[in-house]
């Protein structure tokens, strides 16, 4: 066979899973999509088969209780669409802090628009501790970027290993605390791809470690939430 | 509803959270009574359960009155919750329970009556009807263990008996039209909420169990009898007779979690009067009524849009037996099909036309048919008046299996009255033949496939049914029928499974108790019950001490074959068939006879005439006749 392959249409959805509904799993997530836009009435293209669902794919998972800004979905439509009208259609079936941010619609031949991406952006609010200062947090954290290595325990179903996330430890600095009564917080850039993953809890976990070292004891930091501010590439 | 810091800490979190489509939240300070509808298990099993959101629909369409929602947290929750010192608090505006006008709690089975308490404690009520104060909620059970409510009597201020649309809105009616030393919770002393109890005793199909009195007959079992001559003998069900007129859900909460039944439903009707003797639902919902497929195409289209969900359900006891059910599935085809929306019918009975008609429902995908013949033997089908012979299944499975299905569930009951050991292997020959069947009709590959679910659940004795006087089989019986199945169910397409005995025997002592069992269930949740009907945490030694503690027997009571003379607890409860017709059934159960269906025949005189003066309220057609 040759030719072309057809043009696919696609709305490109940014949402964002904030305050109480960081509590939703994936799954749950893509059931909320789901019925948002059936009930947006979109043209959604389904698959083939016996049993057909609506072509709509994710980016990388968000974990139960993991907050998200700019989260992506595709949408494969059956007609092109503007963006705006998309949008119109979309925003009044989600509650605000499980909202649509953006809207994008291209047309074209590719399958997938939303993979690739490299790079995650974070930022992970702390309960307040009054024995760790921003200072303490501070030297860890320009101790952790100092480091030549940094070695966390990662298990999987099948197996316990050792891996080196500092490869994957792209950005991280701390900041105020955003109110009076929040705790400071840790923003950081992470790689995503496989061979050089670093996920926000092995950091936390390593500055643990730092700080815990320093001030010979056990130092805890207690996180109220990790929110994923993006995806790059 | 949970703060968000323990929201961290517990199972599946996301069923906490609320804020999902559809609730419908009212400013406390713009509604004059508000209430509570509570189903006592988790949120993901109350979100399933239609009947909670007609009884939403019917508060919440009205102006000056809201519901709201509760569900019983997950153990792991409440633990936390007790640690913390945070009560159970509604879904829509986080109000504590015992803040609420009216507390509605639906008692669907016996195994979630310790929930009931579990839930009233933690919503901060106190859990004894005697020990409130006029501050605290009315607190008014409904559902089907409202037809006895005597084990609960002492936990409620009033039940609600019957179909719940119209009870609610006498009640709504009264509560907001009440005199100021009524009306204020926060002035009203013990005195004027037992006057308040009274006046809402006056409302058809509430009983309110302190308004009766309980001596101890010869047997030393509690009959109540009422305490003055304002209160009648037997309180009648209330029956909503036209089912267009009763509001239903047309647009339904969603849940973010996955629910037991994740779909938007249409009730196409409600009743059944096949009369299987051992059914407490063909008895005491009769009689058979529908809404009209106008009406259900509307309610159809409008909670699909209002959802978004892709399947609709069919509720009745018995789908096929809606009169014009053809034209109905053709109908909602039309409609919903263009937007990939499939309709489901989860009860069947067993005949080919059923099965043509679950085929044109799942022309492609085809999920598991389920179908209960519910004994194994001609004989003692006959006995309960299930009208079904061996030829009528295996005719309506071979259809099943040249239709397509690869996977047939079976129901049977074991511990039937009169049953003996050949009953039963009758059970497993059946299952047997289904299996040759299988492989007669059924392609090489496809008979690789074939599974055959087998579900046994032991018999369990209800009240209003000609079996209310029979026991539970004893368990050395149920265990050695148990063998007898395993025995001879050996293909390893048959999947076996059968009910717990254990739990079995609390359902029947429970379900056929009297007002000694509040102390039992109160005793019972004080060790630790709660969340029986979920195996793990169903600790029958725990309960067996239970009874043990106030004098009582679990296996002699569940066991008890009760005189048909003598007057029982739920006797207080009309439900409208009489004991005369209750006991000729039961004299045709032992001949063997069956008894056909009023629908279809002359009226059998079963007493609903009494309550539906023109009972049956259509005459219908039977069915659509098999070709």
């Amino acid at each position: 066979m040759s030719g072309r392959p057809p043009i696919r249409h696609f709305a490109i959805v940014t949402f964002r899973k904030t305050d109480r509904f960081r509590f939703l799993s994936h799954l749950d997530i893509n059931r909320a999509i789901d019925r948002a836009v059936r009930r947006a009435g979109l043209p959604v293209k389904y698959s083939e088969g016996y049993n057909p669902s609506a072509r709509i794919g994710y980016t990388s998972a968000l974990p139960v209780g993991g907050a998200g800004e700019r989260e992506l979905c595709q949408i494969e439509l059956e007609r092109p669409m503007g963006a705006d009208e998309v949008h119109r259609a979309m925003a009044p079936q989600l509650p605000e802090k499980l909202g649509i941010v953006g809207v994008e619609t291209i047309s074209s031949e590719k399958r997938k628009h939303i993979s690739g991406h490299t790079r995650a952006e974070y930022e992970i609010e702390l309960r307040p501790a009054p024995e760790t200062t921003m200072e303490d947090l501070r030297g860890a954290v320009g101790e952790l970027l100092d480091a030549g290595s940094l070695e966390v325990v990662r298990e999987t179903k099948s197996r316990v290993r050792k891996v080196d996330i500092r490869p994957g430890l792209h950005e991280l600095s701390v900041l105020e605390p955003r109110t009076a009564d929040a705790g400071p917080r840790l923003q950081m850039t992470l790689a995503l791809q496989q061979d050089r993953l670093a996920k926000p809890s092995e950091v936390i976990e390593c500055l643990e470690r730092r700080l815990s070292s320093e001030n010979g004891r056990e130092v805890r930091l207690d996180v109220r939430v990790v929110t994923r501010l993006g995806l790059s590439s | 509803m949970l703060p968000e810091k323990l929201l961290d800490q517990v199972e599946t979190p996301a069923r906490y959270i609320g804020g999902e489509r559809n609730q419908v939240v009212k400013p406390p300070s713009e509604v004059d009574v508000r209430v509570a509808l509570c189903y006592p298990d988790t949120y993901e099993v109350g979100m399933s359960h239609a009947g909670l959101f007609v009884l939403y629909e019917t508060v919440n369409q009205r102006g000056n009155v809201a519901a709201e929602r509760v569900f019983l947290p997950w153990v792991d929750a409440i633990a936390l919750m007790r640690a913390e010192g945070i009560p159970l608090r509604s879904y829509e505006t986080q109000t504590t329970l015992s803040d609420f006008d009216v507390v509605g709690i639906t008692l669907q089975h016996e195994l979630t009556l310790t929930n009931v308490l579990e839930l009233l404690d933690l919503g901060g009520i106190p859990i004894r009807s005697e020990d409130r104060t006029g501050a605290d909620p009315l607190v008014i059970g409904g559902g089907p263990c409202a037809f006895n409510p005597e084990p609960m009597a002492d936990f409620f201020d009033l039940f609600a008996v019957g179909d719940g649309e119209p009870v609610l809105q006498d009640l709504l009616d009264l509560l907001t039209d009440l005199p100021d030393e009524l009306d204020r919770r926060e002035t009203r002393d013990r005195e004027a909420r037992e006057r308040l109890i009274l006046r809402c005793a006056a409302i058809d199909g509430i009983y309110a169990p302190a308004c009766y009195g309980t001596d101890p007959d010869s047997r030393g079992m509690l009959i109540p009898t009422p305490r003055d001559d304002g209160c009648p003998q037997a309180v009648a069900r209330r029956v909503a007779v036209d089912l267009d007129a009763q509001p239903w859900p047309t647009r339904p909460v969603v849940p973010w979690v996955e629910a037991v039944h994740d779909r938007a439903e249409v009730e196409i009707m409600r009743g059944c009067t096949r009369g299987c003797r051992f059914c407490q639902a063909g008895m005491v919902y009769r009689p058979a009524r529908e809404r009209s497929p106008e009406t259900l195409m509307e309610q159809a289209s409008s909670a699909i849009a209002a959802t978004g969900y892709d399947e609709l359900s069919l509720l009745s006891l018995n789908c096929p037996d809606y009169s014009r059910i053809s034209e109905l599935i053709d109908c909602l085809h039309a409609e919903l099909a263009e937007d990939r929306v499939s309709v489901a019918m989860p009860s069947l009975r067993i005949d080919t036309f059923s099965v043509a008609l679950a085929d044109r429902l799942q022309r492609v995908r085809k999920s598991g048919l389920t179908l209960a013949p519910e004994a194994g033997s001609q004989r003692l089908r006959n006995a309960i008046n299930k009208n079904v012979t061996q030829e009528d299944l295996l005719r309506a499975v071979a259809a099943a299996f040249r239709a397509g299905w690869q996977r047939v569930k079976l129901y049977f009951m074991m511990g039937l009255p009169g049953e003996t050991d050949d009953d039963v292997r009758a059970i497993a020959s059946l299952v047997n033949e289904v299996l040759a069947l299988g492989r007669r009709e059924l392609s090489r590959s496809g008979y690789g496939r074939l599974k055959i679910g087998v579900s046994v659940n032991a018999f369990i004795p209800k009240p209003h049914t000609p079996f209310q006087w029979s026991g539970l089989a004893d368990e050395e019986t149920l265990r050695r029928r148990r063998a007898l199945l395993y025995e001879h169910l050996t293909d390893r397409r048959i999947q076996l499974s059968v009910s717990d005995f254990e739990a079995a025997q609390l359902e029947a002592a429970l379900a056929r108790g009297d007002r000694r069992l509040c102390e039992v269930i109160e005793g019972a949740w004080r060790a630790g019950a709660v969340f029986d009907a979920w195996s793990e945490s169903f600790d029958a030694e725990r309960w067996r001490d239970a009874f043990g503690d106030c004098g009582l027997d679990m296996r002699h009571l569940a066991a008890a074959e009760l005189a048909t003379d003598a007057a029982l607890p739920w006797d207080v409860i009309d439900a409208g068939v009489t004991r005369e017709y209750l006991l000729r059934e039961l004299a045709h159960a032992r001949q063997g006879e069956i008894t056909p269906d009023c629908r279809a025949n002359d009226c059998l005189g079963c007493g609903m005439a009494r309550l539906v003066p023109d009972c049956p309220p259509v005459r219908w057609e039977m069915g659509d006749a098999e070709s």
